[in-house]
Protein backbone atom coordinates (compact mmCIF):
# COMPACT_ATOMS: atom_id res chain seq x y z
CA UNK A 1 0.00 0.00 0.00
CA UNK A 2 1.30 3.47 -0.77
CA UNK A 3 2.34 5.52 2.22
CA UNK A 4 -0.12 8.26 1.27
CA UNK A 5 -3.02 5.83 1.62
CA UNK A 6 -2.28 5.07 5.29
CA UNK A 7 -1.73 8.75 5.96
CA UNK A 8 -5.17 9.48 4.50
CA UNK A 9 -6.77 6.75 6.62
CA UNK A 10 -5.10 8.13 9.73
CA UNK A 11 -6.26 11.68 9.06
CA UNK A 12 -9.76 10.41 8.32
CA UNK A 13 -9.92 8.55 11.63
CA UNK A 14 -8.68 11.62 13.48
CA UNK A 15 -11.37 13.76 11.84
CA UNK A 16 -14.09 11.26 12.79
CA UNK A 17 -12.85 11.15 16.40
CA UNK A 18 -12.68 14.95 16.56
CA UNK A 19 -16.21 15.27 15.17
CA UNK A 20 -17.45 12.78 17.77
CA UNK A 21 -15.79 14.71 20.58
CA UNK A 22 -17.30 17.99 19.35
CA UNK A 23 -20.75 16.36 19.14
CA UNK A 24 -20.48 14.98 22.69
CA UNK A 25 -19.41 18.40 23.98
CA UNK A 26 -22.27 20.15 22.18
CA UNK A 27 -24.79 17.59 23.42
CA UNK A 28 -23.57 18.04 26.97
CA UNK A 29 -23.87 21.79 26.60
CA UNK A 30 -27.37 21.49 25.17
CA UNK A 31 -28.39 19.26 28.08
CA UNK A 32 -26.97 21.47 30.80
CA UNK A 33 -29.44 23.43 32.86
CA UNK A 34 -29.24 27.23 33.01
CA UNK A 35 -27.74 29.04 35.98
CA UNK A 36 -30.21 31.45 37.60
CA UNK A 37 -28.39 32.66 40.70
CA UNK A 38 -26.30 31.52 43.66
CA UNK A 39 -28.17 30.80 46.88
CA UNK A 40 -26.72 33.07 49.60
CA UNK A 41 -24.85 31.39 52.43
CA UNK A 42 -26.90 32.80 55.29
CA UNK A 43 -27.54 31.29 58.74
CA UNK A 44 -30.88 29.76 59.71
CA UNK A 45 -32.14 27.51 62.51
CA UNK A 46 -33.16 23.94 61.83
CA UNK A 47 -36.01 21.92 63.34
CA UNK A 48 -33.78 20.88 66.25
CA UNK A 49 -32.80 24.46 67.08
CA UNK A 50 -29.29 24.14 65.58
CA UNK A 51 -27.68 26.79 63.40
CA UNK A 52 -27.78 25.76 59.76
CA UNK A 53 -25.86 27.72 57.13
CA UNK A 54 -27.25 27.28 53.65
CA UNK A 55 -23.62 26.86 52.50
CA UNK A 56 -23.56 23.56 54.40
CA UNK A 57 -25.36 22.01 51.47
CA UNK A 58 -22.58 22.84 48.99
CA UNK A 59 -21.39 19.64 47.37
CA UNK A 60 -24.88 18.19 47.20
CA UNK A 61 -27.79 18.72 44.87
CA UNK A 62 -30.51 20.53 46.83
CA UNK A 63 -34.28 20.58 46.45
CA UNK A 64 -35.34 23.82 48.12
CA UNK A 65 -38.89 24.88 48.95
CA UNK A 66 -40.46 27.74 50.92
CA UNK A 67 -43.70 27.26 52.86
CA UNK A 68 -45.55 28.29 56.02
CA UNK A 69 -47.10 25.69 58.29
CA UNK A 70 -50.44 27.49 58.73
CA UNK A 71 -51.04 27.24 54.99
CA UNK A 72 -53.95 24.81 54.65
CA UNK A 73 -53.98 24.16 50.93
CA UNK A 74 -50.90 24.73 48.77
CA UNK A 75 -47.94 24.33 51.17
CA UNK A 76 -48.97 20.81 52.30
CA UNK A 77 -48.93 19.89 48.62
CA UNK A 78 -45.45 21.41 48.17
CA UNK A 79 -44.24 19.33 51.13
CA UNK A 80 -45.97 16.24 49.74
CA UNK A 81 -44.23 16.74 46.40
CA UNK A 82 -40.87 17.07 48.14
CA UNK A 83 -41.56 13.93 50.14
CA UNK A 84 -42.36 12.04 46.93
CA UNK A 85 -39.04 13.24 45.52
CA UNK A 86 -37.24 12.23 48.72
CA UNK A 87 -38.71 8.73 48.45
CA UNK A 88 -37.74 8.45 44.78
CA UNK A 89 -34.23 9.75 45.48
CA UNK A 90 -33.87 7.07 48.17
CA UNK A 91 -35.21 4.39 45.81
CA UNK A 92 -32.50 5.32 43.31
CA UNK A 93 -29.74 5.22 45.92
CA UNK A 94 -29.06 8.96 45.73
CA UNK A 95 -29.90 9.98 49.30
CA UNK A 96 -26.27 10.79 50.09
CA UNK A 97 -26.07 13.15 47.11
CA UNK A 98 -29.40 14.98 47.29
CA UNK A 99 -30.47 17.15 50.22
CA UNK A 100 -33.88 18.69 50.86
CA UNK A 101 -34.39 22.10 52.47
CA UNK A 102 -37.71 23.63 53.49
CA UNK A 103 -37.61 27.23 54.71
CA UNK A 104 -40.57 29.00 56.28
CA UNK A 105 -41.53 32.50 55.26
CA UNK A 106 -43.54 32.85 58.47
CA UNK A 107 -40.81 32.79 61.17
CA UNK A 108 -43.04 34.52 63.75
CA UNK A 109 -45.24 31.42 64.01
CA UNK A 110 -42.97 28.72 62.63
CA UNK A 111 -40.55 27.99 65.45
CA UNK A 112 -38.14 25.03 65.22
CA UNK A 113 -40.57 22.94 67.27
CA UNK A 114 -43.54 23.86 65.07
CA UNK A 115 -41.52 22.94 62.00
CA UNK A 116 -40.36 19.66 63.52
CA UNK A 117 -43.91 18.59 64.38
CA UNK A 118 -45.19 19.73 61.00
CA UNK A 119 -42.56 17.54 59.34
CA UNK A 120 -43.16 14.61 61.66
CA UNK A 121 -46.89 14.74 60.94
CA UNK A 122 -45.96 14.29 57.28
CA UNK A 123 -43.55 11.42 57.92
CA UNK A 124 -40.53 13.34 56.69
CA UNK A 125 -37.16 11.55 56.88
CA UNK A 126 -34.78 14.05 58.51
CA UNK A 127 -31.69 12.13 57.32
CA UNK A 128 -31.39 14.38 54.27
CA UNK A 129 -34.04 17.03 54.92
CA UNK A 130 -33.84 20.17 57.08
CA UNK A 131 -36.73 22.46 58.01
CA UNK A 132 -35.43 25.96 58.62
CA UNK A 133 -36.67 29.09 60.31
CA UNK A 134 -34.68 32.15 61.30
CA UNK A 135 -34.36 35.86 61.70
CA UNK A 136 -37.34 37.55 59.97
CA UNK A 137 -35.15 40.02 58.10
CA UNK A 138 -32.88 37.22 56.83
CA UNK A 139 -35.91 35.29 55.63
CA UNK A 140 -37.36 38.38 53.98
CA UNK A 141 -34.10 38.97 52.15
CA UNK A 142 -34.00 35.33 51.04
CA UNK A 143 -37.54 35.47 49.63
CA UNK A 144 -36.56 38.61 47.74
CA UNK A 145 -33.35 37.01 46.45
CA UNK A 146 -35.21 33.92 45.26
CA UNK A 147 -38.06 35.91 43.76
CA UNK A 148 -40.64 34.47 46.12
CA UNK A 149 -43.61 36.83 46.46
CA UNK A 150 -45.28 36.90 49.87
CA UNK A 151 -48.20 39.01 51.05
CA UNK A 152 -49.79 38.73 54.47
CA UNK A 153 -53.60 38.78 54.38
CA UNK A 154 -55.88 39.07 57.40
CA UNK A 155 -59.42 37.76 57.14
CA UNK A 156 -61.79 39.89 59.21
CA UNK A 157 -65.46 38.87 59.15
CA UNK A 158 -64.90 37.06 55.89
CA UNK A 159 -63.20 40.01 54.21
CA UNK A 160 -59.47 40.07 53.32
CA UNK A 161 -57.49 42.98 54.76
CA UNK A 162 -53.85 44.02 54.57
CA UNK A 163 -53.74 44.91 58.28
CA UNK A 164 -55.18 43.18 61.35
CA UNK A 165 -57.25 46.26 62.23
CA UNK A 166 -58.67 46.57 65.72
CA UNK A 167 -58.74 42.81 66.35
CA UNK A 168 -54.97 42.53 66.37
CA UNK A 169 -54.80 40.09 69.25
CA UNK A 170 -56.92 37.34 67.76
CA UNK A 171 -56.42 38.08 64.09
CA UNK A 172 -55.50 35.14 61.91
CA UNK A 173 -53.48 35.80 58.83
CA UNK A 174 -52.70 33.86 55.73
CA UNK A 175 -49.89 34.44 53.30
CA UNK A 176 -50.38 34.67 49.57
CA UNK A 177 -47.18 33.30 48.09
CA UNK A 178 -45.34 32.00 45.05
CA UNK A 179 -45.81 28.27 44.48
CA UNK A 180 -42.30 27.17 43.45
CA UNK A 181 -39.49 24.71 44.11
CA UNK A 182 -35.81 25.26 43.32
CA UNK A 183 -33.18 22.75 42.20
CA UNK A 184 -29.74 23.83 43.36
CA UNK A 185 -26.49 22.32 42.07
CA UNK A 186 -23.46 21.19 44.07
CA UNK A 187 -22.00 24.71 43.89
CA UNK A 188 -25.09 26.31 45.40
CA UNK A 189 -26.45 27.69 42.15
CA UNK A 190 -30.16 27.60 41.29
CA UNK A 191 -30.39 25.56 38.08
CA UNK A 192 -34.09 24.82 37.71
CA UNK A 193 -37.41 26.28 38.84
CA UNK A 194 -40.23 23.78 39.39
CA UNK A 195 -43.92 24.66 39.79
CA UNK A 196 -44.14 23.88 43.52
CA UNK A 197 -47.30 21.96 44.36
CA UNK A 198 -47.81 21.18 40.67
CA UNK A 199 -44.37 19.64 40.19
CA UNK A 200 -44.38 16.46 38.10
CA UNK A 201 -42.22 13.74 39.63
CA UNK A 202 -40.67 12.37 36.38
CA UNK A 203 -39.62 15.83 35.13
CA UNK A 204 -38.16 16.81 38.50
CA UNK A 205 -36.27 13.51 38.86
CA UNK A 206 -34.83 13.85 35.37
CA UNK A 207 -33.36 17.25 36.32
CA UNK A 208 -32.15 16.00 39.70
CA UNK A 209 -30.36 13.07 38.02
CA UNK A 210 -28.78 15.45 35.54
CA UNK A 211 -27.43 17.66 38.35
CA UNK A 212 -26.20 14.61 40.26
CA UNK A 213 -24.28 13.48 37.16
CA UNK A 214 -22.50 16.83 36.86
CA UNK A 215 -18.89 16.71 38.01
CA UNK A 216 -18.55 17.92 41.61
CA UNK A 217 -16.89 21.30 42.02
CA UNK A 218 -14.04 19.68 43.91
CA UNK A 219 -13.00 16.09 44.44
CA UNK A 220 -11.74 17.03 47.89
CA UNK A 221 -14.32 16.25 50.61
CA UNK A 222 -16.05 19.48 51.53
CA UNK A 223 -16.38 20.69 55.12
CA UNK A 224 -20.17 20.59 54.74
CA UNK A 225 -20.07 16.82 54.32
CA UNK A 226 -18.49 16.55 57.74
CA UNK A 227 -21.03 19.00 59.17
CA UNK A 228 -23.98 17.08 57.72
CA UNK A 229 -22.69 13.76 58.98
CA UNK A 230 -22.25 15.11 62.47
CA UNK A 231 -25.66 16.83 62.42
CA UNK A 232 -27.83 13.89 61.42
CA UNK B 1 -124.25 6.14 46.98
CA UNK B 2 -123.51 2.84 45.27
CA UNK B 3 -120.27 0.91 45.74
CA UNK B 4 -119.22 1.86 42.25
CA UNK B 5 -119.70 5.56 43.03
CA UNK B 6 -117.75 5.17 46.29
CA UNK B 7 -114.89 3.49 44.43
CA UNK B 8 -114.91 6.25 41.80
CA UNK B 9 -114.71 8.95 44.47
CA UNK B 10 -111.94 7.08 46.29
CA UNK B 11 -109.98 6.62 43.05
CA UNK B 12 -110.39 10.28 42.12
CA UNK B 13 -109.36 11.35 45.60
CA UNK B 14 -106.28 9.14 45.52
CA UNK B 15 -105.33 10.47 42.12
CA UNK B 16 -105.74 14.03 43.36
CA UNK B 17 -103.60 13.33 46.43
CA UNK B 18 -100.90 11.74 44.28
CA UNK B 19 -100.86 14.76 41.95
CA UNK B 20 -100.69 17.16 44.89
CA UNK B 21 -97.85 15.13 46.41
CA UNK B 22 -95.91 15.16 43.15
CA UNK B 23 -96.31 18.89 42.85
CA UNK B 24 -95.53 19.66 46.48
CA UNK B 25 -92.47 21.84 47.17
CA UNK B 26 -90.81 19.11 49.27
CA UNK B 27 -90.69 16.68 46.39
CA UNK B 28 -88.84 18.99 44.02
CA UNK B 29 -86.13 21.55 44.69
CA UNK B 30 -82.49 20.83 45.49
CA UNK B 31 -81.43 17.37 46.61
CA UNK B 32 -77.97 17.71 48.10
CA UNK B 33 -75.53 14.84 48.56
CA UNK B 34 -71.99 15.21 49.93
CA UNK B 35 -69.51 12.74 48.46
CA UNK B 36 -66.16 11.63 50.00
CA UNK B 37 -65.47 14.38 52.55
CA UNK B 38 -61.82 14.33 53.69
CA UNK B 39 -59.39 16.63 55.51
CA UNK B 40 -55.66 17.06 55.71
CA UNK B 41 -53.81 15.95 58.84
CA UNK B 42 -52.83 18.91 61.01
CA UNK B 43 -51.66 19.82 64.47
CA UNK B 44 -53.75 21.81 66.89
CA UNK B 45 -52.47 25.13 68.22
CA UNK B 46 -51.21 23.35 71.34
CA UNK B 47 -48.93 21.29 69.11
CA UNK B 48 -49.72 18.08 70.97
CA UNK B 49 -49.29 15.84 67.95
CA UNK B 50 -46.51 13.32 68.23
CA UNK B 51 -44.57 13.76 71.45
CA UNK B 52 -47.27 15.63 73.29
CA UNK B 53 -45.65 18.66 74.88
CA UNK B 54 -46.80 22.19 74.30
CA UNK B 55 -45.54 24.97 72.11
CA UNK B 56 -46.52 28.11 70.29
CA UNK B 57 -48.54 27.17 67.27
CA UNK B 58 -50.99 30.03 66.77
CA UNK B 59 -54.27 29.34 65.03
CA UNK B 60 -53.53 25.99 63.42
CA UNK B 61 -55.45 25.27 60.24
CA UNK B 62 -56.60 22.46 58.03
CA UNK B 63 -58.77 22.16 54.95
CA UNK B 64 -61.73 19.94 54.08
CA UNK B 65 -62.54 18.73 50.58
CA UNK B 66 -65.54 16.94 49.06
CA UNK B 67 -67.92 16.93 46.13
CA UNK B 68 -71.42 18.44 46.49
CA UNK B 69 -73.94 16.83 44.17
CA UNK B 70 -77.34 18.35 43.60
CA UNK B 71 -79.64 15.74 42.13
CA UNK B 72 -82.68 18.01 42.39
CA UNK B 73 -84.22 20.32 39.83
CA UNK B 74 -83.54 23.53 41.76
CA UNK B 75 -80.21 25.22 42.51
CA UNK B 76 -78.96 25.74 46.03
CA UNK B 77 -76.01 27.52 47.64
CA UNK B 78 -73.52 26.57 50.35
CA UNK B 79 -73.46 29.55 52.69
CA UNK B 80 -71.42 28.36 55.66
CA UNK B 81 -70.17 25.52 57.83
CA UNK B 82 -69.44 24.71 61.47
CA UNK B 83 -67.47 22.05 63.31
CA UNK B 84 -66.50 21.31 66.89
CA UNK B 85 -62.88 20.73 65.90
CA UNK B 86 -62.20 24.36 64.98
CA UNK B 87 -62.90 27.79 66.42
CA UNK B 88 -63.77 29.18 63.01
CA UNK B 89 -64.89 27.52 59.80
CA UNK B 90 -64.85 29.49 56.56
CA UNK B 91 -65.35 28.86 52.87
CA UNK B 92 -62.20 29.72 50.93
CA UNK B 93 -60.79 29.34 47.48
CA UNK B 94 -57.16 29.18 46.39
CA UNK B 95 -56.73 31.11 43.19
CA UNK B 96 -53.53 31.00 41.13
CA UNK B 97 -52.40 34.29 39.64
CA UNK B 98 -49.43 33.23 37.56
CA UNK B 99 -47.44 31.11 40.00
CA UNK B 100 -48.74 32.99 43.06
CA UNK B 101 -51.29 31.14 45.20
CA UNK B 102 -53.84 33.50 46.74
CA UNK B 103 -56.35 32.66 49.44
CA UNK B 104 -59.74 34.24 48.87
CA UNK B 105 -62.71 33.98 51.27
CA UNK B 106 -65.90 32.97 49.48
CA UNK B 107 -69.25 34.06 51.02
CA UNK B 108 -71.36 31.50 49.11
CA UNK B 109 -70.91 28.72 46.59
CA UNK B 110 -73.70 28.19 44.08
CA UNK B 111 -74.69 24.56 43.53
CA UNK B 112 -76.49 24.24 40.18
CA UNK B 113 -79.55 22.03 39.69
CA UNK B 114 -78.61 18.54 38.54
CA UNK B 115 -74.97 19.53 38.84
CA UNK B 116 -72.03 19.29 41.18
CA UNK B 117 -69.27 21.43 42.66
CA UNK B 118 -65.91 19.99 43.62
CA UNK B 119 -63.96 21.22 46.64
CA UNK B 120 -60.38 20.14 45.96
CA UNK B 121 -56.74 21.04 46.68
CA UNK B 122 -55.69 24.33 45.00
CA UNK B 123 -59.36 25.21 44.60
CA UNK B 124 -62.45 25.59 46.79
CA UNK B 125 -62.07 24.28 50.35
CA UNK B 126 -63.58 24.58 53.78
CA UNK B 127 -61.02 26.17 56.09
CA UNK B 128 -60.75 24.98 59.68
CA UNK B 129 -59.13 27.82 61.61
CA UNK B 130 -57.92 27.42 65.18
CA UNK B 131 -57.97 23.64 65.51
CA UNK B 132 -59.05 22.45 68.94
CA UNK B 133 -57.45 19.04 68.51
CA UNK B 134 -54.98 17.24 66.31
CA UNK B 135 -56.26 15.77 63.10
CA UNK B 136 -54.39 12.51 62.56
CA UNK B 137 -54.69 10.17 59.63
CA UNK B 138 -57.70 7.91 60.19
CA UNK B 139 -59.48 10.32 62.58
CA UNK B 140 -63.05 11.33 61.83
CA UNK B 141 -65.05 14.39 62.85
CA UNK B 142 -68.37 16.03 62.04
CA UNK B 143 -68.65 19.02 59.74
CA UNK B 144 -72.04 20.64 59.34
CA UNK B 145 -72.60 22.34 56.01
CA UNK B 146 -75.25 25.04 55.83
CA UNK B 147 -77.22 25.40 52.61
CA UNK B 148 -79.51 28.27 51.69
CA UNK B 149 -82.48 26.04 50.83
CA UNK B 150 -81.59 22.59 52.11
CA UNK B 151 -80.60 23.74 55.57
CA UNK B 152 -77.92 22.01 57.62
CA UNK B 153 -76.27 18.82 56.39
CA UNK B 154 -73.90 17.12 58.85
CA UNK B 155 -71.22 14.96 57.26
CA UNK B 156 -68.51 12.72 58.69
CA UNK B 157 -65.06 13.82 57.53
CA UNK B 158 -62.12 11.38 57.42
CA UNK B 159 -58.55 12.63 57.87
CA UNK B 160 -56.42 11.28 55.04
CA UNK B 161 -52.81 11.33 53.93
CA UNK B 162 -51.76 13.90 51.39
CA UNK B 163 -53.15 13.01 48.01
CA UNK B 164 -51.72 15.60 45.68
Amino acid sequence: MPRGFWLGVGIGLLLVAAAGAVKIALDARAESLPVYMTVPDWPFTDQEGRTFWLGQTRGKVVVLGMIYTHCPDVCPLITARMRELQEQVAAEGLSDQVFFVTITFDPERDTPEVLRRYAQARKVDFTNWAFLTGDPSTIRHLTEALGIYTERVYVINGTPAATPGASAGAATYFINHTDRLFLVDRQGRVRALLPGSRTELPEAMEKIRRLVRERPASSVPLPMDVALRSSF
Amino acid sequence: MSWIQILRVAFAGGLLLALVACGAPGASGPQIRIVDPWARPAMSGGMSMGEGHGGHGGAATSAVYFVIRNEGDQPDALIGATSDVAEKVELHETRMEGDVAKMVPVPRVEIPARGQVEFRPRGLHVMLIGLRRDLKVGDTFTLTLRFEKSGEKPVTVTVKEMNP
